[in-house]
């Protein structure tokens, strides 16, 4: 396989309570919008006029501005992009809205509008327009693994010579309803508004990089282990954010596998991280 | 133009939809018995206009796995078509990738409606919702270990689904992959495509001058993906894969195909295939005005003269499963030797500017390309190849 690196990140939401935070935040090549909700609309009106905004919601806020500042933060205009969006849960928000104008008003009363925001490729389609992405785009939704195969995918689309850098992100919103949904799932204790990460992916060359993204493992075919069979949140924004747990050296530092379970399935994504000057 | 490997062979399909319970049954009925779509059974009770749609079942309530049962059903078949049996995967890294327009939302309307009636959400539900994801339940039922990925590419899916789970194939990956994709009919579809008023009353024309809109339908389609240098008699080849953004319009395509255009390319490219090479163009065909002006416009002018087909007049708009449904016809197609008539079509639109065949047509080669355009802007292509001889 071919060998890629995390070459930066940009993180939006309420990233302060992501796992090493203090640790990360503050490096050049990861750029953060701290804050709920409005704070990311405060950030993302930097860039574009409250007119082209408007009919973003939070959700799709927010994935614009992590994709924008993951860009920012890599430095240089990418080189033949594609663009892969994570989401457990897809516009959940948007798929509300939806559901209670059908239930409200009856049938003649469902939202045309919101209907057609409830697509779940929503979010990477957003991104493709407002920054132009011509090249091929992915949305993978499911609330478990969906980051282990589509880093596979993001490696075949380098390798096989399709696009030479990956935008690569997750988004997801942590709405009251989810909670219901996996009252036992910590992480959704900070998430009431929706977070957003996105790195850029490239081949990797020598120390270039954040990031070495070392290997992404599936259980043998052959192996007896199973995990119990919980329903554990592992939803890709949370997943994409703690790789940078191999910045933090009170988590571990250096080389870190993160697991993605979902009910008794598991993969793993091993990185390293790539010091300058100090690599081992 | 010298031929490049195939990304992957086809080693079985596995294809349910209105027009049939598997790929021969379809491929018959296309020829002979194309099915007319009908007022939606299940849940007529909810709506005013009765847009009629194709459902594979016709009962009142469909038990709520109705669209994994789908899935599993295509998935044996393509497990058994490769002269495998289910337990012969285990052994091996099998990945699965499956399309579906709906993602996390299947079977959560009846969830939200509790919660949104400040009733407590009734366990059986939340069990089932939780569930629901077809990638991650398909690998859980047949108990597999590789990659799993669902594709929620909205209308693209099947197709996508198809070129990922190919490249997984050639990157080494994977041993096989079950690639392809599902859909149910849900109520929440059915209001929103009819709310957006792109779905007719009657039975959909695609490409007809007369086209008004889409009829939607279920089903499943997956392909049982192996190398190329596989052993095992293969179905076919998938030969390439083009995958693109419009980057302008959430749900109308941009008017001069952009995406399209450059994933037709990409995925010849990848093929090493010229336009003179392929046998017919099986099309995503909606019958929506835009859908099928733009799509008409990049055919005619990067594929002319090629025949096309169109098979929605029969399935229906089955979203995220379109795609593994029309490539697994295609690849029927190609290893019988001949494309049906396309249902629904009759009169010639200047404006789209290609007609699709209005009876059975033999074809002159053994590839052809399958493509889906979606909300969102997502267009991708499939260049397949049949093993007929």
């Amino acid at each position: 396989m071919i060998p890629l690196a995390i070459r930066s990140y940009g993180i939006a939401g309420i990233a302060e309570g992501l796992p090493g935070y203090i640790q990360w935040s503050g490096q050049p090549s990861i750029r953060t919008a701290v804050g709920g909700a409005k704070a990311v609309n405060e950030a993302l009106k930097t860039y574009y006029s409250p007119l082209k905004l408007r009919r973003l919601d939070a959700y799709l806020q927010t994935a614009l501005l992590a994709a924008k500042l993951a860009l920012e933060a890599y430095g240089e205009p990418p080189i033949d992009l594609g663009l892969i969006v994570c989401t457990g849960y897809g516009p959940m928000p948007a798929t509300n809205v939806f559901m209670d104008s059908f239930l409200d008003f009856g049938p003649q009363g469902a939202s045309p509008t919101a209907f057609s925001q409830t697509v779940h490729n929503v979010a990477a389609s957003t991104i493709s327009m407002f920054l132009d992405f011509q090249g091929p785009v992915l949305s993978v939704s499911q609330p478990g693994l969906a980051c282990s195969s589509a880093l596979l995918t993001a490696q075949s689309w380098i390798g096989q010579g399709l696009v030479k850098t990956v935008l690569f992100g997750a988004v997801d919103d942590a709405q009251p309803f989810l909670r219901l949904l996996f009252p036992q799932c910590k992480q959704s204790k900070i998430t009431y508004d929706p977070i957003a990460t996105f790195v850029v992916l490239t081949k990797r060359h020598a120390t270039q990089g954040l990031l070495e993204l070392v290997e992404v493992g599936f259980p043998s075919p052959t192996s007896n282990t199973k995990p119990p069979p919980t329903h554990a949140c592992s939803t890709p924004a949370w997943i994409v954010t703690q790789l940078l747990s191999a910045l933090d050296p009170s988590q571990g530092g250096r080389k870190i596998s993160i697991k993605e379970t979902w009910n008794g399935l598991t993969a793993a994504i091993c990185v390293r991280a790539t010091a300058s000057g100090d690599r081992s | 133009m010298p031929r490049t490997p195939a990304l992957a062979t086809v080693t079985g399909i596995g294809c349910v939809c209105a027009a049939g319970r598997s790929l021969e049954a379809v491929l018959d009925n296309l020829e002979a018995n194309p099915p007319v779509p009908e007022p939606p059974k299940r849940f007529l009770e909810v709506v005013e206009t009765p847009y009629p749609v194709f459902e594979v079942r016709d009962d009142l309530e469909p038990p709520a796995d109705h669209g994994l049962a789908l899935l599993l059903e295509s998935a044996l078949q393509a497990v058994a078509t490769a002269g495998l049996a289910p337990k012969d995967l285990l052994c091996k890294c099998v990945g699965i990738c499956i399309g579906s327009s709906v993602g996390f939302a299947v079977n959560y309307l009846p969830l939200y409606k509790a919660w949104h009636q400040g009733n407590a959400l009734p366990k059986a539900l939340l069990d089932v919702f939780r569930h629901s994801n077809y990638a991650l339940s398909l690998k859980e039922r047949l108990g597999l270990t590789g990659p799993c990925q669902l594709v929620a590419n909205a209308c693209a899916s099947g197709t996508d689904s198809i070129g990922i789970g190919a490249s997984w194939i050639a990157s080494g990956m994977c041993d096989m992959v079950l690639a392809g994709g599902a859909e149910s009919l849900s109520i929440v579809s059915y209001l929103g495509f009819s709310r957006l008023m792109i779905a007719d009353t009657a039975p959909c024309r695609p490409f007809d001058r007369t086209r008004n809109g889409l009829n939607l339908g279920e089903g499943a389609a997956l392909f049982l993906l192996e190398p190329a240098a596989t052993p095992r008699p293969g179905l076919g080849y998938i030969r390439g894969y083009g995958s693109a953004s419009d980057a302008f319009h959430l749900t109308a395509p941009h008017p001069a195909g952009r995406g399209l255009r450059r994933a037709m390319a990409e995925a010849m490219r990848q093929a090493a295939v010229t336009p003179r090479e392929v046998a017919f163009i099986n099309a995503h065909g909606t019958g929506t005005r835009d859908n099928d002006k733009v799509e008409g416009l990049v055919i005619r002018n990067l594929l002319p003269d090629i025949p096309v087909l169109a098979t929605k007049g029969a399935t229906g708009h089955t979203l995220g499963a379109a795609g593994a449904i029309e490539a697994s016809i295609t690849l029927g197609c190609l290893n019988r030797g001949t494309i049906p008539a396309s249902h629904g079509f009759c009169k010639s639109d200047p404006e789209v500017g290609v007609n699709p065949t209005t009876h059975p047509v033999k074809l002159e080669s053994r590839i052809a390309l399958s493509d889906s355009l979606a909300f969102g802007g997502s267009n991708a292509v499939l260049v397949l190849e049949g093993k007929r001889k």
